[in-house]
């Protein structure tokens, strides 16, 4: 396999030209659009008689100095940010993406929020330990790549332990689930205990009757919101509705890979070698983040999901400081900060 | 093939070729791979607020 390119400071050029990144949207929008609104209208039933996340910013706490959002990336398990909470006795708001939870609950850190969002109708469940894992396809999308390395074990031993642990924490976690979502997901979050609030994924810019934001409400008429294209970023949103911060700190937001992956155990390379089979590795580079000076591999999709995040800090009313300590996201309106010193802050 | 339902009979039995394990593993393969390249990447719009919440100005 041969190298990726380096690309050394993406301030002043992207590794992926723009017709790359609209190349991989368009390539997954209408089947992935497709499967949401089919998910969107299987949990017409849950979100009817469930809550909506109107109900919870309606209720929201007094804003809080400062809250954690966790991404899955695997900086979570390269750096463990969760003892460093666990030994600062950190008691502020968590807000977790769905891949995060497992790290966070097996490591004795509950968070007060989860977040689904990828319509994904087998795999999302798997975060939260699915019931039905014996019984489904084979599928080593968690066991080849780093982003839960607890997964790397006896998977049936370790999804059983995860579904007993989410079943004793449950009832103290908030599900936030997006109307994309596999009904199966709904379906274990409610088994496990937890409260579920719903809202749709803002799937456009538009708001006309003729939007696909418009036509998700009219199935579920709960809050659109922008979710920069992952659940992570999601997230990161909701924490700011929910606790309206004065600070926001981020962990296991790396979009990317550390140096020592190779290609064939990234997220995304079955599907870039099935699409270009031919130059699938220009859809791969290394990109130094000279926050932490350090080469980070990355693929177009995580750098479009990356550009998502930072276009949409110019609508975050608090400053957002990455405690991720690995990884590809920086540039305006990012600080780099480690955790511990993000803690510190007065 | 349900287009070729109708009140008329074939003059003789046509026999549609199975696929081949392998093919179907194939397709079922590049089908899940072109899933997992989106995940809710399709869900990326460039928005001009956080929220939206139908009639209600509710935005950040």
């Amino acid at each position: 396999m041969s190298e990726s390119r380096q690309v050394t400071d993406d301030r002043a050029a992207s590794p992926f030209g723009p017709e790359d990144l609209r190349r991989v949207e368009q390539l997954t929008r209408a089947e992935t659009i497709d499967i949401a609104l089919r998910h969107a209208e299987l949990n017409q039933g849950y979100v009817r008689t469930g809550r909506s996340l109107r109900d919870l910013l309606k209720s929201s706490p007094a804003p809080a100095p400062s809250t954690l959002v966790f991404g899955p990336g695997p900086s979570n398990h390269r750096r463990n940010p969760a003892a460093v909470l666990l030994q600062a006795r950190y008691a502020g708001p968590i807000i977790a993406s769905d891949g995060a939870l497992g790290y966070l609950l097996r490591r004795g850190v509950v968070p007060q929020y989860v977040v689904s969002v990828d319509p994904h109708p087998t795999r999302i469940v798997r975060w939260y330990g699915d019931p039905e894992l014996a019984s489904r396809r084979a599928d080593d999308y968690f066991q080849r790549q780093d982003i839960d390395i607890d997964w790397q074990g006896d998977e049936q031993a370790v999804n059983q332990d995860l579904i007993a642990l989410v079943n004793r924490q449950g009832p103290g976690i908030k599900a936030l689930l997006s109307t994309s979502v596999a009904p199966a997901v709904a379906r274990r979050c409610l088994e496990a205990g937890m409260a579920v609030y719903w809202w749709n994924p803002m799937m456009d810019a538009g708001e006309g009757p003729a939007s696909l934001n418009a036509r998700l409400q009219e199935l579920n008429p709960v809050p659109c919101i922008a979710t920069g294209g992952c659940t992570a970023t999601a997230a990161l949103v909701m924490a700011v509705q929910i606790f309206r911060p004065r600070r926001i700190g981020l962990l296991g937001f790396d979009f990317g890979y550390y140096p020592d992956v190779c290609m064939d155990h990234t997220q995304y390379y079955d599907a870039l070698r099935v699409r270009f089979p031919r130059d699938y590795e220009r859809y791969f580079a290394r990109l130094v983040n000279p926050d932490l000076g350090e080469a980070y591999l990355t693929d177009v999709s995580h750098y479009c999901l990356r550009t998502a995040l930072l276009e949409l800090l110019d609508l975050m009313p608090c400053p957002v400081y990455n405690c991720t300590s690995g990884g590809i996201l920086f540039g305006k309106g990012i600080t780099t900060l480690p955790l511990k010193d993000f803690l510190g802050l007065a | 093939m349900d287009l070729l339902k109708g009140n008329y009979k074939l003059g003789k039995n046509v026999k549609v070729p199975e696929k081949s394990k392998a093919e179907k593993d194939t397709e079922e393969f590049e089908r899940e791979a072109l899933a997992q390249l989106g995940g809710s990447i399709c869900f990326v719009s460039k928005p001009k607020k956080l929220i939206w919440d139908g009639e209600d100005e509710s935005g950040a």
